[in-house]
């Protein structure tokens, strides 16, 4: 069973404690593109994004209910491991597993979850996912290096490897530069960009500008509704709500 | 008031350098008192068997401490085997199930057993064990120290677990891996060393004391390795020998204090403190 979307959400909401945090969201995620979820601080696209890949899991306190489909399938239909197999996640903040190597780290998951048979082959699948994250021509050389040696922007390349190595279908974003410089989230922006051709990318961000360098569809979340959907210039040159036209020009 | 401060704070000074000399003061009189018996007796003193107390009339015995050394490997590993399952398990339920009951009652139990004096672990597993089976032993001893080890090694563990950041532990389940094997399997290596320090620190802990042995591990001059058998251990050997008017007791529980600080005790504490050092990231 397969569908034209990557991700299917049905009237979604989220409520941590009695605090009513997504209202009643419903969203479609086209296969290999871009799309980008924008909003202030605080407007629920994180946990939004969370719910996707049922993170939401370990937190009693959080209640989500909904409908959520990955390339048509339930997501309550299937335990939350094997949903996380396909749906590649990459967090705020750079999060490798410090006590690793550069190579571990992007090997854990093909050799806990067996995806090869022989050594060369896990090799060659570290090369393709440093590569295809803009990071193998900084740490070919030393990939037994530590990731906690790393720079704060190529731990999140290691991260973005790291969540690829496993071949996901969807990959979710977690304003992966809020805690870049200027030349990291550039690199990691270039890397975004290449990386759609073999992947669905759902980036959270509170940067309009981020969403309109990088997206093809972007959402704008506001206070835990859905305010408006649909192609990134449409949204940005033809915005049909206010508020959107106010937060793409900065004014929210 | 800066005066009146000064003179705070000296005192600060001086409670606290006399609290180092207490330290130091019985270290060193284990050393100077010790050391010199260790080297009269040299190799024997760790092969021999303990002299029996009618010594004085068998010509000159032979002097050694090999069944009270023996004898604490024996409880201490027996302790060890018991206690390493359980507190682990503990620790995780501790850490990592915060939200169920079991969890709760875990961390209660771990927390008073530690207060608890530890007499009274020997005193239970006395009516419990050794009364039961009509004879002290090693085993009923190890049982009586694990219960002192458990609670030591459950919050180490907990603590080394609850360290690691929620969101390393999300990268690792955002790899599609289970609960359980990001425990033991991906974050093994962060962890890894703050346990195994915690384990020695209750072994340190353990090979150090008498109360709860002084009812259930019994007493022999003889090495024994069988498990049903009574021992002798270390720390009851100082506590026995420890307030004799023989001679050669006082030296021999002198003996046992230096080899029980200085050969089990402080290696055991130095091994953990520089494993928590390698555990900092």
């Amino acid at each position: 069973m397969s569908s034209k979307y990557a991700i299917e959400i049905e009237s979604l909401n989220i409520k941590i404690g009695n605090k009513h945090v997504i209202k009643d969201i419903s969203l479609k995620v086209p296969k290999n593109t871009v799309f980008a979820i924008m909003g202030p601080s605080g407007s629920g696209k994180s946990t939004l994004l969370r719910s996707i890949n049922k993170l939401w899991d370990l937190y009693p306190e959080v209640k989500v209910s909904g409908k959520i489909y990955i390339d048509g399938i339930d997501v309550n239909e299937i335990e939350a491991h094997e949903l996380r197999r396909m749906v590649g996640m990459v967090f705020q903040r750079p999060n490798p597993f410090p006590h690793m190597s550069i190579y571990d780290n992007v090997a854990i998951g093909p050799r806990l979850h067996k995806l090869y048979k022989k050594k060369e082959e896990l090799d060659k699948i570290v090369e393709w996912a440093l590569k295809k994250a803009y990071l193998w021509d900084e740490v070919k050389d030393d990939l037994k290096r530590k990731a906690s040696k790393l720079s704060g922007g190529q731990q999140q390349r290691l991260c973005i490897a790291r969540a690829i190595a496993l071949k996901p279908k969807v990959l979710l974003m977690d304003e992966p530069t809020s805690a870049l410089d200027v030349v990291s989230t550039k690199r990691l922006e270039e890397s975004i960009v290449e990386l759609k051709k073999d992947f669905t990318i759902v980036i959270v961000t509170h940067n309009p500008q981020q969403a309109a360098r990088i997206s093809d569809y972007v959402a704008f979340i506001y206070n835990g509704e859905l305010i408006e959907v649909g192609p990134t210039k449409d949204v940005f040159t033809r915005p049909k709500h206010e508020l959107t036209e106010k937060y793409v020009l900065g004014k929210v | 008031m800066p005066r009146l401060y000064k003179l705070w704070l000296a005192l600060i000074y001086i409670i606290g350098l006399s609290a180092l000399g207490v330290l130091l003061w019985v270290l060193g009189s284990i050393l100077v008192n010790g050391l010199p018996v260790v080297l009269k007796y040299g190799i024997g003193l760790f092969t021999n068997n303990i002299p029996p107390p009618m010594f004085l009339f068998f010509g000159k015995p032979e002097v050694g401490l090999a069944p009270a050394i023996v004898g604490t490997l024996m409880v201490i590993g027996i302790a060890f085997a018991i206690s390493l399952p359980i507190g682990f398990t503990a620790g995780i339920l501790i850490a990592e199930f915060k939200h169920s009951k079991i969890a709760e009652l875990a961390e209660e139990l771990a927390s008073t057993l530690v207060e608890v004096p530890t007499i009274t672990a020997g005193i239970s597993i006395y009516w419990l064990l050794v009364i039961p089976m009509h004879n002290p032993s090693a085993l009923a001893g190890g049982i009586a120290l694990s219960l002192i080890m458990i609670p030591y090694i459950a919050i180490y563990t907990a603590e080394t677990y609850r360290k690691v950041p929620m969101v390393v532990k999300e990268g690792g389940l955002a790899l599609g891996l289970k609960y359980s094997t990001v425990l033991f399997k991906v974050i093994r290596g962060l962890v890894l060393p703050g346990v195994i320090s915690g384990v020695l620190m209750a072994l340190a802990k353990g090979a150090g004391e008498a109360a709860p042995l002084l009812f259930t591990a019994g007493w022999n001059d003889k090495v024994t390795l069988n498990p049903l058998d009574q021992v002798s251990t270390l720390s009851v050997l100082i506590y026995k020998f420890g307030f004799s008017s023989q001679e050669l007791w006082r030296e021999l529980s002198w003996a046992a204090s230096f080899i029980l600080v200085f050969v089990i005790i402080l290696p055991l504490i130095a091994i953990s403190k520089i494993m928590v050092k390698k555990h900092e990231f």
